[in-house]
């Protein structure tokens, strides 16, 4: 563990021990607890906001990207305990309470899930298929598409038999075209992939060594194809749980605002 | 070269005192004249060659005036170099309003602001000239030294690859010179033992000394024994300077694996001597199935050797051969110091550092010896043979898996000393490297996420400010340089004149061409109609107080700048 990452948890962990005593003599004391843990919250909620800040900013010597990750992991945590102390550890009272508590736990499971795939997936990406950049798998999977159509072409050329092609065109054509399988791919399942060579398998009992020769190609063609999905479906789920966990940070800025305003203005002049 | 202009310099000393016969019969001396030289007429104040500039040929002065600028010489920033200011903390977040939605966009005042007032660029002859306007007062106001009609200049930096230490410029009358490129140089000094002896003796006094100052093993010796040291080193390039050519071929091909590397000393050979790189890369190997195995490589200032000459000189009743191959990784220059001259200066530096005198008459005896065995040292290679002493070895200490330190070797990453490297298992192609490089560089990305993969590791399209920079051969401006601070290789943009010879040049296609706009996104056009190109790299964000932007945004820590010479950090981070 890096020394900063230590720095930062032991930090934590004494902010916490102060909020929960802090929290705990409010409590005791017939003080209000809600207004400790309700401005705690909103401070963390705004400083893990700031994260996506400093990415805008990569020049300005603010700390590296790497060092506030892991404060945002660590905040983000802190957060969601601010949070239940918040509402009690009840489920709140009232329509636009419970949406705030909705849109709070969704940003912080849609944390939860995108720190999981960005430590999984990445280690996954590596070792299927080649590497990729996301941007150039369209024009990448178009070749490959444009390589599978001339072999196929070539095959019935040359063989004076339309099996292959017939089989290319039904089942494996619109394979070459678009993305495909990418549920399977996201859970790591090689049934498509296996179901499309199953398949060529099969075919092969009615071809001859010169199509096998065509055929054996093709296979290779699918496996590069089925990499290049894979790597689509991975890149893209990596790149797109940020347009989640983002817009919903911001809009529960924009209702945690409104919350204060209400609390604010119906506070009832109590202290 | 025309057959007249052979003869009019073989009329000239010292080539009219060099004996033909001694040339070899497939390079005779008059073909490499005729091959490897060229006659260049400077006019007056012009510049032959910048201070900081690579260059890969010496110069001999047929006739003329030619003075060389004494350092400290004319400013960084006059000789047409970036400016190494770091922006203010300020500017670093302003910076981003200024950003342009079109791409490669310049302000075009720059260039007429940048105009140097010193210099003056001039395009004959198909090439670009560096003319200063005032020399005679840059001459009053500069230590100066004339290089007299008959002599050699510039052959260190040729042979050394390094960089060139003074200016030197066309006096009153202009000059004229004769240029040789150091494969000529190189036949020259093979074949003429005269010369050769008077570069030799240059170069010992003048580079060799301070050389072996700054390596650990002989920092703190006395004046004396380095002076004995040097006269007993011998200087020997293996492989060709010119590597990132054949390089470039056999990648192409996908023929790494032919290229070939010259053995510098051999694992099972008598220990009689140490190899210190002083330019270029070598590998340390050793036998393993069919093949050798990459135990580490080496880059300027490492020392093979040392290990077993220690333990024979402490230990004479076992002594053990060389343990490792040294092999050339594209072109190494090695200085080669014999076993006795080591065990009695470096292995004894408590002596040597009371009584240098003390050990010179045995000194003398060793002047001018090689590393080739006596009788009685192949007897003892024979007796070694048979039991080498691997354990003695620090070698096999090499903190960095053997497969992945191939993979350097084999592509030539060995040579970075900023190489990006992304850890694929970590790195979630975000492309938050990508964005920061592009914000910190007017939208413009420096770099590609993307190159040679091994195992978990991936070295990307980025420039690795190299340790040898081919780029920087034959830049006509010196746009491109090596910056003050650090080091790091830089373009001038205010002065580069679109040649493309750096990025032809580049061994790694790290160096890309752009047409440039201006801010209203309107392509730049010379007077001829021709668009301007522009050299465009990674500058390590030299301007920036952070440092490179590309490994500060990375979540993940999954991307590293560092310096293939350094195994320790390499592994410290792996």
């Amino acid at each position: 563990m890096a020394k900063s990452t230590r720095i930062f948890l032991i930090l934590a962990l004494l902010g916490l021990a102060a909020f929960v005593f802090a929290h705990y003599r409010a409590t005791t004391n017939l003080g209000a607890p809600a207004r400790i843990s309700g401005w705690t919250l909103l401070g963390s909620c705004v400083f893990l906001f700031l994260y996506n800040t400093r990415k805008k900013l990569p020049a300005p010597p603010l700390g590296t990207s790497r060092q506030w990750l892991n404060l945002h992991l660590i905040v983000g945590v802190l957060a969601l305990v601010f949070f239940l102390f918040h509402i009690n550890f009840r489920v709140p009272n009232g329509a636009f309470e419970v949406i705030l508590g909705l849109v709070f736990l969704f940003i912080f499971l849609s944390g939860v899930l995108g720190i999981g795939i960005s430590r999984g997936f990445a280690r996954r990406l590596r070792t299927h298929g080649q590497e990729v950049v996301y941007e150039q798998i369209p024009v990448l999977r178009k070749g490959v598409a444009e390589r599978a159509d001339s072999l196929m072409l070539e095959s019935t050329e040359s063989n004076k038999s339309t099996v292959v092609m017939d089989y290319y065109t039904a089942t494996l054509r619109p394979f070459f075209k678009k993305p495909m399988h990418y549920w399977a791919h996201l859970f790591d399942s090689r049934r498509p992939l296996a179901q499309l060579q199953h398949g060529i398998q099969d075919l092969r009992r009615y071809t001859d060594d010169s199509e096998n020769e065509y055929l054996n190609q093709l296979e290779e063609l699918v496996e590069i194809k089925n990499g290049l999905d894979y790597h689509y479906a991975l890149q893209r789920t990596l790149k797109a749980w940020l347009f989640l966990h983002i817009p919903l940070s911001l809009a529960l800025l924009i209702l945690t605002a409104l919350h204060l305003i209400l609390v604010l203005s119906f506070n009832g002049g109590a202290s | 070269m025309s057959t007249e202009h052979v003869d009019e310099i073989m009329a000239m000393a010292p080539f009219s005192l060099m004996d033909e016969s001694r040339f070899p019969s497939q390079t005779p001396l008059r073909d490499i004249l005729l091959n490897d030289t060229r006659i260049v007429q400077y006019q007056p104040g012009e510049v032959i060659y910048k201070q900081g500039d690579y260059g890969n040929s010496a110069f001999f002065v047929i006739d003329g005036d030619v003075r060389s600028i004494l350092p400290p010489g004319i400013d960084e920033e006059t000789l047409g170099r970036r400016k190494g200011k770091s922006k203010s903390l300020v500017k670093t977040f302003t910076q981003f309003l200024d950003l342009s939605p079109f791409p490669e966009s310049r302000r075009l005042a720059d260039y007429e602001k940048a105009r140097n007032p010193l210099f003056q660029q001039q395009e004959y002859a198909g090439t670009t000239h560096l003319l200063i306007q005032d020399f005679p007062a840059v001459v009053s106001q500069h230590n100066t030294a004339t290089i007299q009609p008959g002599t050699f200049f510039g052959e260190i930096a040729a042979l050394n690859r390094s960089p060139r230490p003074t200016t030197v410029m066309a006096h009153q009358h202009g000059a004229r010179l004769l240029e040789i490129r150091w494969q000529g140089l190189r036949e020259l000094l093979r074949s003429d033992t005269s010369l050769k002896e008077a570069i030799d003796q240059r170069y010992r006094t003048e580079a060799l000394i301070p050389f072996l100052r700054t390596l650990n093993e002989f920092s703190d010796l006395s004046d004396d024994a380095l002076k004995h040291i040097a006269e007993a080193t011998d200087f020997v390039t293996y492989g060709d300077y010119d590597w990132s050519g054949q390089y470039k071929r056999f990648l192409s091909q996908a023929e790494l694996d032919k290229v070939k590397e010259p053995t510098i000393l051999k694992e099972g050979d008598y220990a009689n001597g140490v190899a210190i790189v002083r330019a270029g890369f070598a590998r340390i190997s050793e036998a393993f199935g069919k093949r050798r195995k990459t135990l580490k490589y080496m880059g300027a200032g490492q020392i093979y050797g040392m290990d077993e000459i220690r333990h024979n000189a402490n230990d004479p009743q076992s002594t053990t051969p060389y343990i490792h191959t040294m092999t050339a990784v594209g072109y190494a220059h090695i200085l080669l110091i014999p076993s006795t001259i080591i065990e009695q200066y470096v292995l004894n530096k408590a002596v040597n550092k009371s009584k240098p005198e003390a050990t010179s008459s045995l000194v003398h005896e060793l002047e001018g010896s090689s590393l080739t065995m006596s009788p009685a040292q192949a007897r003892k290679a024979k007796a070694a043979k048979s039991k080498p002493d691997k354990s003695i070895s620090t070698e096999e200490a090499t903190p960095v898996p053997s497969d992945l330190l191939e993979f350097f070797a084999e592509l030539r990453f060995l040579n970075g000393t900023r190489t990006m490297i992304i850890n694929l298992d970590h790195c979630t192609r975000c492309d938050d490297c990508v964005r920061a490089c592009a914000a910190t560089h007017g939208n413009n990305p420096r770099f590609v996420r993307h190159g040679p993969t091994h195992n978990r590791f991936m070295v990307a399209n980025a420039c690795m400010h190299c340790q040898d920079p081919v780029c920087m051969l034959g830049c006509p401006t010196g746009a491109i340089h090596r910056s003050e601070q650090g080091g790091q290789v830089v373009i001038n943009d205010l002065t580069c004149i679109g040649c493309a010879s750096c990025a032809n040049n580049c061994p790694y296609d790290s160096i890309r061409m752009v047409e440039i706009r201006d801010k209203k996104g309107n392509a730049v056009r010379a007077p001829d109609g021709q668009p301007i190109n522009k050299a465009t790299k990674c500058d390590l964000c030299i301007e920036q107080p952070g440092g490179p932007s590309c490994q500060r945004a990375c979540p993940h820590d999954a991307l590293r700048r560092v310096n293939m010479s350094d195994l320790e950090q390499i592994s410290d981070w792996l």
